[in-house]
């Protein structure tokens, strides 16, 4: 078959797209052989909560396959598969037939039917839950490519209220992030004045808040963080503090939250704690 | 479940040298070892995965792996809250070979199918005023497989990878059952993507960096001297834990002068996952 992706005559990024497709079915058939090997060995059958964990696991795959498949519904749809001149089509016809099927085989598309059947009397509908999903993403998107997709979906209420819920929780979510979450008070304790809030703290948050901003103000006027801890010797490019350094071990990334105390502007208590007991 | 007890502090690299030869006569530890590892962060992004799905396999299966009572351990932890948790390979050979041959390399066979330790660390417990400032304890949990059969079993539990980076160490023990390591990161890796727990047929290998050429993280090293108190028997677990404060206090003292041990706010080190990542 055609190998590589210059016969392919496609740019890296899409190849690079097809191989991550390639690796998402081959940790997929992985888990779906892992599972049967998992129900085989079992007697009668694993316990209900590997079995649940499984199917999370699997639904998780397919979901990333589904949405790796619609980001890249364009290129999938244009790439086709075709033999090279080379390949030997008279003593491996069988495999060629295979590959360049278009259609299920009769007895996988049996299993899908049978699947299916199964959800429409558990009371879901595959295709409604495929076009809500999709809705959803074109409400993300604000692609009018996708809004033409959307046209042509069935029209039901009931994925559109889903799909509008959906958006208003987003919206909800999104600010309270962005502006409820950082606001010490509620507007009922703001309105009530702030000085009648019982938050059982000695600090006033208001105050904590300047404070935080004054010593940043400090940190960057210092511009040398080791250099408060005693330490010389550092390069002025390099401005990291011992904490991005035990983040990055804890969580893998250097970006520290920024309500952690940091060392080297630190006012330390004296004395420093009892010393242990010695032996 | 064992609690690891230690202290921190900063060397600058300029330091280093001095800093070694200090430990070297202090723990009179001949040779020092010197070690790279990879560590990867691993986390899943599904996170109503709860424990670790494929206990009851691992309990089921004959022989039982020696791991089964740190399976049992971190099931019961995941249980409960998710956790970032790090994978780590030593690649110390292969790094000579990186070297030697002044570019990257592919990581060995030997390497890949060696053993790899899976481990978690707890949210370092709070402030206490029976303990120094100075010192720091959490629980650990290790768990050391052959490399295929680790990432199988961490990808059967839902789990991926976040992101990686190479720790270099330097390390000596003492007569008092102490480590002291000194460490340093690098996280501008040649592969542009963290290599996936298992490895698909036809896929490059991860490559190893030529880590002369490589530009650390941060111009200092952490100084980190641990103790490990095992968790049986229980009821003489305070006892044990007195005695390994007594023993980094002793330290503390010896090196006052020398190093500076630092108190360092517990949430640098807090491997809690609630399901970001950060962009």
């Amino acid at each position: 078959m055609a190998d590589g992706k210059d016969s392919l005559r496609l740019a890296p990024d899409e190849f690079k797209q097809l191989e991550v497709l390639r690796n998402r079915f081959h940790q997929l058939t992985h888990s779906l052989n892992s599972l049967f090997n998992d129900i085989q060995r079992s007697q009668p059958l694993p316990s209900q909560e590997s079995l649940t964990a499984s199917a999370a696991i699997l639904q998780k795959s397919l979901e990333t396959i589904q949405k790796l498949a619609d980001e890249n519904s364009d290129l999938f749809q244009r790439i086709v598969v075709h033999p090279s001149t080379n390949f030997p089509g008279r003593t491996q016809e069988h495999i060629l037939l295979q590959l360049l099927r278009k259609k299920l085989e009769p007895e996988v598309e049996s299993w899908v039917e049978d699947a299916r059947s199964v959800a429409r009397a558990s009371g879901l509908d595959p295709s409604k839950l495929a076009s809500a999903q999709q809705r959803s993403n074109d409400y993300d998107d604000d692609d009018d490519d996708y809004r033409d997709e959307e046209e042509d979906a069935p029209s039901d209420p009931f994925n559109e209220q889903w799909a509008d819920m959906f958006q208003v929780s987003m919206d909800s979510i999104r600010d309270y992030l962005m502006n409820q979450a950082n606001e010490p008070y509620t507007i009922a304790e703001r309105e009530m004045g702030i000085e009648n809030v019982r938050t059982g703290l000695k600090r006033s948050l208001e105050e904590e808040d300047s404070e935080e901003e004054e010593d940043e103000d400090v940190d960057e006027d210092e511009d040398r963080p080791l250099a408060a801890a005693g330490l010389g010797n550092v390069n002025a490019a390099n401005l990291f503090h011992p904490e991005h350094v035990l983040w990055l071990a804890s969580r893998g990334n250097m970006k520290l939250p920024k309500n952690v105390d940091l060392e080297a502007i630190r006012k330390r208590e004296k004395p420093r704690g009892r010393p242990a007991p010695a032996q | 479940m064992p609690v690891e007890v230690f202290l921190l502090t900063v060397v600058p690299a300029a330091d280093t040298t001095k800093a070694r030869s200090v430990l070297h006569g202090y723990t009179e530890t001949r040779p020092v070892t010197h070690r790279f590892t990879r560590v990867r962060h691993v986390r899943r992004l599904d996170q109503s995965i709860r424990g670790i799905p494929i206990l009851r396999s691992l309990q089921s299966s004959n022989p039982k792996p020696d791991s089964l009572a740190q399976w049992q351990d971190l099931h019961s932890t995941l249980s409960r809250q998710q956790y970032m948790l790090t994978e780590r390979v030593d690649i110390t050979q292969d790094v000579d070979a990186a070297v030697a041959a002044g570019q990257p390399v592919p990581m060995s066979e030997q390497t890949q199918k060696g053993e790899r330790i899976l481990r978690f660390n707890d949210f370092p417990d709070p402030p206490n005023p029976r303990v120094p400032q100075t010192v720091m304890q959490r629980k650990q949990i290790d768990i050391r497989e052959p490399g295929p059969l680790l990432e199988q079993h961490m990808a059967d539990s839902g789990f991926s990878v976040a992101n990686e980076y190479i720790e270099e160490t330097y390390h000596w023990w003492d007569n008092n059952n102490l480590e002291f390591v000194l460490w340093r990161q690098y996280n501008d890796l040649p592969n542009p993507t963290p290599a996936p727990l298992v490895q698909v047929p036809n896929q490059a290998k991860w490559m190893v960096p030529d880590m002369s050429k490589m530009e650390p993280v941060a111009p200092f090293w952490m100084l980190y001297v641990r103790a490990l108190v095992d968790a049986n028997p229980v009821d003489r677990m305070a006892e044990r834990m007195a005695e390994a404060h007594g023993r980094l206090g002793k330290v503390e003292k010896e090196l006052e002068g020398v190093f500076s041990f630092m108190v360092f706010d517990r949430r640098t080190l807090d491997t809690r996952y609630t399901g970001e990542d950060p962009e």
